[in-house]
């Protein structure tokens, strides 16, 4: 697997609960886009060439879009893309993006997965060789299904009809650090969770159960 | 756990990659997000759709357009490949 340009990824750590934002850029053009807006700027410009040309939100929650407003106010030609029905939909420069929606940025491609589950307005942006997977799924396990608007069987369906059929050998870039690591190979992911070796839906609540009763805070 | 972590832990990754020499006319696929365009493979359920704008396209072809609201207002077909980040 071949990505279609020359690109970098940065990951900023920090926000509410050790989220997660990724800056990529473009090496040949410079162009960067960022992913979630869950740490503050200050973080983030030294590293901005000049401005970011748009941001991708993972979902809705207010961890993931807490800086969204400082972002827009030192870049104000920032291009907000989202799932469609996402709360946050009310920005003048929101772009509302479907499931399996191509993005082009310059010379960079994102392809728009919807994956609910975790939350509704779940989205996963795939950048070969990267996966961008907001809250869908972190280092060691899948999201998890607490909010008002999530859904085991629509996460189930997200991660094992949709993640879980791309290439495994893609990156996963989490929202949260919550793992031994902060990206992980698909297929080191799937050997390490038992979240991702489910036999079926069933067998996935189960887990889910398991996982809910033994969890750790902060984990 | 709700932490507020002062200091940025900051990892760097560089994705050392040849320029995509295979399809070189995706160079030509037109305007991007900063235009105002998105790409798709079109579905069934926007054929109606895109017959309102006079647009007749079969089923998995790549479009390139702008949405007003749930319908289309501008589509235009283009090469597979802009619909592809597969090479």
């Amino acid at each position: 697997m071949k990505p279609s340009t020359d690109f970098s990824i940065r990951s900023f750590i920090g926000g509410y609960d050790k989220n997660i934002t990724y800056l990529i850029n473009c090496n040949r053009t410079g162009a960067q886009v960022l992913v979630d807006a869950s740490v503050e700027l200050s973080q983030i410009s030294p590293y901005i060439n000049n401005s970011p040309l748009a941001i991708m939100i993972t979902h809705g929650h207010k961890d993931h879009t807490a800086y969204l407003d400082q972002y827009i106010s030192h870049h104000p030609s920032l291009v907000i893309v989202g799932h469609y029905a996402s709360s946050i939909n009310h920005y003048d420069r929101y772009k509302e993006i479907h499931d399996g929606e191509v993005i082009k940025v310059g010379e960079l491609t994102l392809l728009a997965i919807c994956t609910p589950g975790h939350y509704f307005d779940s989205i996963c942006y795939k950048i070969d060789p990267a996966l961008f997977t907001g809250d869908t799924m972190f280092v060691g396990r899948t999201g998890r299904v607490k909010s008002a608007k999530s859904d085991i069987e629509e996460l189930y369906d997200s991660v094992y009809n949709k993640i879980l059929t791309l290439p495994h050998d893609i990156r996963i870039y989490p929202g949260h650090d919550y793992g031994k690591k902060s990206s992980i190979l698909l297929k080191e992911n799937i050997k390490m969770s038992t979240l991702l070796q489910a036999k079926n839906l069933i067998d996935f609540k189960e887990k889910m159960k398991n996982y809910e009763d033994n969890r750790k805070s902060g984990s | 756990m709700r932490v507020l972590l002062t200091i940025s832990i900051i990892s760097f990754i560089f994705f050392n990659c040849e320029p995509n020499t295979n399809a070189p006319d995706c160079n030509e696929c037109g305007g991007g997000l900063l235009d105002g365009y998105l790409y798709k493979e079109v579905a069934i359920n926007d054929i109606a759709s895109l017959a309102e704008i006079n647009v007749s396209v079969n089923i998995g072809k790549c479009i390139r357009f702008k949405m007003d609201g749930a319908d289309f207002s501008e589509a235009v077909i283009v090469d597979d490949c802009c619909c592809s980040i597969y090479e």
